[in-house]
């Protein structure tokens, strides 16, 4: 393979047909975005172009990947990803309801993929091509156990592209978690999940890559009539995390959640984007994005709300509230409305700043030293979102993560940051 | 205001449904259509300008020449041939009037249609000083004996340019440099007219001043310039009007302003733009490509841009503030009203660089027909900015489902003491609402322009009571015909 | 002559859902009758019906106000015309001054009337004369109309505005929900004041504590789309012990 494959060069990648095909082509010609592209104006990818990473062609099971395994709620049923290398042997433990199978050669299904995924997007193009493994799973029925995605890796001069392809038929619900810690060089992955008709799916994503791994990921969201989607994010992790997600409420009723939180310190960039297409009526979505940023780390919420013409009765709520803990952060956003129904409800709000004086001194009045008091106000800022995910199981997974965050902020300074 | 009355009166007679739609038979003195070096040295030598801004303007137009047109807006500009334009058109009268008896009464028939006070006698209660600007070129400053007794300097900026070259100088294109963006530098190229003002230290500016714009002959672009100097302490309040008769070509108009204000200072500038938005089936209008921004350079000083834009097929406008001085203040006040196949690209700018600056937007969109309403903003907060406040408040409101609204906001913040907070809302005007109107008797189009002026008030509320009436009116004519 | 109302056999429907079905009633000028009747018996429905809402569509029958019909007729026209409803819950607009608002209501009905405008400041004076017996104060008349108002304050504002417009028939619907004894007293006093032997009311209500204060003429007992009793005041009374119970059979 050629050292270049992060340019635009895919030649590499030799004999593909069809679908993947397609998405080398589009790849070649239009590589990573530049600085003149409006969607990428907070998020500069130019560093990526710099570098030269290898695509992995076998997964490595490292003592990272065991201790990582171990952290994970033990009723749940892995899927694990090496490097981005998919390993065959945990199809063993899949739970009743789930089938799964390999994306190679699966045309329909990389076709039907190929939609859902964020149109004209890099990783929509670069991982469909360069596909390290794929899998597709369709769910049947109440699935009780959660299954977790789980990313790792070990190879700094790797770039992974797992390319993942969910259906949740109709009626089924199941609770899904993808979690990526992972220390490639870049990690890619594209995901496809269609909730079918009267379906649920309670789904969690974790971004804790390694302080080197740059995180781009491109998933697109399909959901039916009267189906059901709580969706959490957690970005943490990485060097430059971009956590990209598109969904089309393609049925009427469909109720969304899709909320997030980014922790950022050193020189951390963290850009949650978001795409709302409410194409049918009656629908509802909702999203509250929470970033605290320390050091130097830069925080970027980017969000469209879009309703189509048809789209009346349409609830679309969307917040995004930004902690700054030091003079060196930076926070950006662009929540979007773009508005074509007229008996809709739609909104959205931003907030950045830093911690409340009034509440801090309240605490101070009742005795409280500013040391805790700005640890807990930062912490029920983040357990605020945390509450807000319905299942359980996933808010237990995922609080932890911010807890374990917390405890490294440095809550001695008292405004003279 | 009963000229107001007067003039919707004469108009409704007199015209369609857009109610500024006629065409002032005078000679008029124009330069070929196209644009060229020798066109610049065509204006350059009608204003009699001295070498320097000759030189100027062909620095502009190299660097236009290497620009390219913006396509961020959400808007569906057709490609604008600049060779099919008149790019300069004065009145055939002579050289610049010196009082309203020179003015040719044909030009005052057209100002009083228009409803501007220009004759002195009858708006001597009004104490309004207008500076009307026809076509390329400022016909008529009132007021300007009684204002330069205070010190305040209130001209065409073609005189300022050859009376007071430093202060023309020292600030032209100090806020808009030329190669800001492709309009402005078109605009310092080619620019024909516009106000000059300038208020003294410590001095309140005793009147409103006044400008009206009106491009009446056909092909003709309008390209002017307006420049507001406030020295330290001091305050004026202006106000600009702007209408165009129906046509069906699209005409172009690309101005600039610039607002400069030093401590303590405080300029408030409204706008009531209700240029030709075309017809119903979108044929005509103007294009109206505006770049308006104010330097709050000295400590606590202000800017209030207030803005009514009924008017335009495409608007292209983002009134900004930089508050650049110590507790300074920046505000946006718009109302921003489409109807038929109109669409607007609107919104401001605030840069926070000095300490305790603080910053307001509010935004009202009004979106009815097939029309386009875009609300685009930037809020930026810089280091240095310690607790810089921002609050904005974007409303949208949809008239009829076959419209459009959108509101696209940019926040950067880079000072953990700033605060900057946003909120916008998409609604419409509900069954509910209507027909308890019409329960007391309140006719369905008189509802709506009640709802809708009730959705503008905080807006409504910043004009000058003059214009505040005008403007509500206005939304009334603009909305005719929205609700079947 | 003929008499103000004529309600001849109305049938109405709510998209496909008929909901009345075939009232007959008459009021002639000056009388006051009460319409009573359980949840969900149309009550409301018959007063959109009388205004003239759109979404509320007359399937058969006819009103007839002064001989004339109201079908054919708009809202607004209906109202300038001298029907008046008071609402059960009054609509918010938020950022139409109170004042311009009403002043718009009266100038209309003048408008049509062939009458001069009122000018702003008689308008201010007259505004605060009848504002005055409603415990209306100024504060609440510069708000926004109904905007931030309480439910008593809503309710007083209605009839605010009944006693401005002088309309000819005035349908007050549920006026006594949502409200204590002490704004019920206000309320009915205000209604009281107005009652005038040129001037006919139509009081729809669920219960009978508002006829105690509002003493009507006649009463209507509504069940199931259609009148089912008819009497005096004393009727109101009897169902105030016996309940609705049965009515729908009594037909």
């Amino acid at each position: 393979m050629p050292a270049s494959m992060m340019q635009h060069s895919l030649d590499g990648v030799m004999g593909l047909t069809g679908v993947r095909a397609g998405a080398q082509r589009r790849w070649q010609k239009t590589g990573w975005p530049d600085h003149r592209a409006e969607q990428w104006r907070f998020t500069r990818l130019s560093g990526l172009q710099k570098v030269d990473l290898r695509f992995a062609e076998s997964a490595a099971i490292t003592a990272e990947n065991q201790e990582f395994s171990a952290a994970m709620p033990d009723n749940a049923a892995f899927l694990s990803f090496s490097n981005g290398v998919f390993d065959q042997a945990s199809l063993d433990n899949l739970p009743k309801g789930v089938k799964a199978s390999l994306l190679d050669g699966d045309e329909a299904t990389l076709l039907a993929l190929s939609e859902l995924v964020p149109q004209s997007h890099p990783i929509s193009d670069l991982s469909l091509a360069a596909m390290t493994s794929g899998i597709h799973l369709e769910i049947s029925g109440a699935v009780e156990i959660p299954i977790v995605l789980a990313f790792t890796g070990d190879d700094n001069s790797l770039s992974a592209h797992p390319v993942v392809s969910i259906k949740i038929n109709d009626g089924a619900s199941v609770v899904i978690s993808e979690w990526h810690r992972s220390n490639v060089g870049l990690s890619a992955p594209l995901m496809a999940i269609e909730v079918g008709k009267k379906a649920r799916l309670d789904y969690a994503k974790v971004q804790q890559d390694s302080a080197a791994s740059t995180h781009l990921s491109a998933t697109g969201l399909k959901l039916g009539d009267d189906s059901i989607f709580d969706g959490f994010q957690i970005s943490v992790g990485g060097k430059l995390a971009r956590l990209e997600t598109h969904i089309t409420l393609a049925g009427e009723n469909a109720d969304c959640t899709l909320s997030a939180i980014y922790l950022g310190r050193s020189s951390q960039h963290h850009d949650i984007t978001t795409n709302m297409n409410h194409l049918k009526g009656h629908c509802l979505s909702n999203q509250v994005i929470r970033g605290v940023l320390d050091d130097k780390a830069r925080g970027v919420f980017q969000g469209k709300v879009h309703v189509a013409p048809d789209a009346q009765k349409t609830d679309g709520q969307q917040m995004s509230r930004v902690l700054l803990l030091s003079r060196k952060a930076e926070a950006d956003a662009k929540p979007e409305l773009e508005i074509y129904a007229d008996d809709v409800l739609c909104a959205h709000g931003a907030t950045i700043g830093e911690l409340d004086e009034t509440q801090l001194f309240y605490l101070a009045s009742r005795g409280i030293d500013g040391q805790t008091a700005r640890g807990m106000l930062i912490s029920a800022f983040l357990d605020d979102a945390i509450d807000s995910i319905k299942h359980d199981g996933l808010s237990a997974m995922l609080r932890p993560i911010t807890t374990a965050w917390m405890t490294a902020v440095d809550l001695n300074s008292d405004g003279e940051l | 205001m009963a000229a107001t009355q007067k003039t919707i009166d004469a108009l409704e007679e007199a015209t369609g449904k857009y109610k500024y739609g006629f065409v002032t038979n005078i000679e008029s003195d124009k330069a070929p259509k196209g644009l060229s070096e020798d066109t610049i040295r065509f204006i350059s030598a009608k204003k009699e300008e001295p070498q320097w801004m000759l030189d100027s303007r062909l620095k502009a137009f190299a660097t236009w020449q290497k620009m390219e047109a913006p396509d961020w807006a959400k808007l569906n500009i057709p490609p604008i041939d600049y060779q099919d334009i008149h790019y300069y058109s004065a009145p055939k009268t002579g050289g610049g009037p010196e009082s309203l008896d020179e003015v040719d009464p044909e030009l005052l028939k057209t100002y009083a249609k228009l409803g501007i006070p220009l004759d002195e006698q009858k708006v001597l209660a009004g104490v309004i000083a207008v500076d009307a600007v026809f076509d390329s070129v400022s016909v008529a400053t009132t007021f300007r004996g009684e204002l330069s007794k205070v010190g305040v300097i209130f001209c065409p900026i073609s005189e300022a340019i050859r009376e007071y070259p430093d202060l023309v100088k020292k600030y032209l294109g100090s806020v808009v440099p030329v190669g800001d963006n492709y309009f402005s530098a078109l605009n310092a190229a080619v620019f024909t007219d516009g106000s000059f003002v300038f208020i003294p230290k410590g001095v309140r500016c005793p009147m409103e001043l006044s400008t009206y714009f009106r491009i009446n002959e056909a092909n003709t672009g309008q390209f002017e310039r307006t420049l507001i100097i406030a020295e330290e302490a001091s305050y004026v309040s202006y106000l600009e009007g702007c209408t165009a008769p129906q046509r069906d070509e699209n005409q172009l108009h690309a101005a600039v302003v610039e607002l400069v204000a030093f401590d303590d200072a405080e300029i408030k500038y409204s706008t009531v733009q209700n240029w030709y938005p075309g017809d119903e089936n979108g044929v005509g209008g103007i294009y109206n490509f505006v770049t308006k921004r104010g330097a709050c350079r000295g400590d606590r000083s202000k800017i209030a841009w207030t803005q009514v834009e009924t008017g335009s097929a495409i608007t292209w406008k983002y009134p900004s503030c930089i508050l650049q001085g110590k507790d300074s203040v920046g505000e946006f006040y718009s109302v921003a009203l489409t109807n038929n196949c109109q669409q607007a690209d609107t919104g401001t700018k605030m840069i926070h660089i000095g300490e305790g600056s603080r910053s307001t937007i509010i935004s009202k969109g009004i979106s009815a027909g097939r029309s386009q309403n875009c609300y685009r903003g930037l809020v930026r907060v810089q280091p240095g900015a310690e607790n810089a406040r921002n609050f904005t408040q974007c409303d949208s409101l949809l008239v009829g489902d076959k419209c459009g609204a959108h509101t696209v906001p940019y926040i950067v913040s880079r000072n953990p003491s700033g605060k900057v907070e946003h909120e916008a809302t998409t609604s419409r005007i509900s069954e509910d609402q209507l027909f308890y109107c019409q329960q007391r008797g309140i006719s369905t189009e008189d509802a709506v322009s009640l709802i809708v002026n009730g959705f503008c008030k905080e807006v409504m509320k910043e004009l000058p009571m003059e214009f505040a009436v005008e403007a509500q009116k206005l939304i009334g004519i603009s909305l005719e015909g929205s609700v079947g | 002559m003929a008499p103000l109302l004529e309600i001849k056999d109305l049938h109405a429907s709510v998209g496909d859902t008929p909901i009345l079905k075939g009232i007959d009633l008459i009021i002639n000028t000056g009388e006051i009758h009460a319409i009573m009747g359980p949840n969900g018996s149309g009550k409301s429905t018959m007063s959109y019906v009388l205004a003239g809402r759109d979404g509320y569509e007359v399937t058969g029958g006819d009103i007839l106000m002064n001989g004339e019909s109201l079908l054919e007729m708009e809202a607004d026209e209906r109202a300038r015309a001298g029907m008046f409803l008071a609402f059960q819950y009054p609509v918010e607009l938020p950022g139409v001054g109170g004042m311009s608002f009403l002043r718009a209501a009266v100038n209309a009905r003048r408008i049509d009337a062939g009458e001069k405008e009122v000018d702003q400041l008689e308008f201010v004076k007259m505004v605060r004369a009848k504002a005055k017996h409603l415990n209306i104060n100024d504060d609440m008349l510069k708000r926004a109309v109904n905007v931030g108002f309480s439910g008593g304050e809503k309710k007083r504002y209605e009839i605010l505005q009944m006693a401005l417009l002088e309309p000819a028939l005035s349908v007050l619907d549920e006026t006594d929900s949502g409200l204590d004894v002490d704004a019920l007293k206000v309320v009915s006093e205000g209604v009281n004041l107005l009652r005038d032997p040129q001037r006919s009311m139509l009081v729809i209500t669920h219960y009978q504590r508002l006829l105690n204060h509002i003493v009507p003429d006649y009463v209507h007992i509504l069940a199931g789309g259609k009148i089912r009793r008819s009497g005096g005041k004393e009727l109101a009374l009897e169902v105030e012990e016996s309940g609705y119970a049965g009515i729908n059979d009594a037909a």
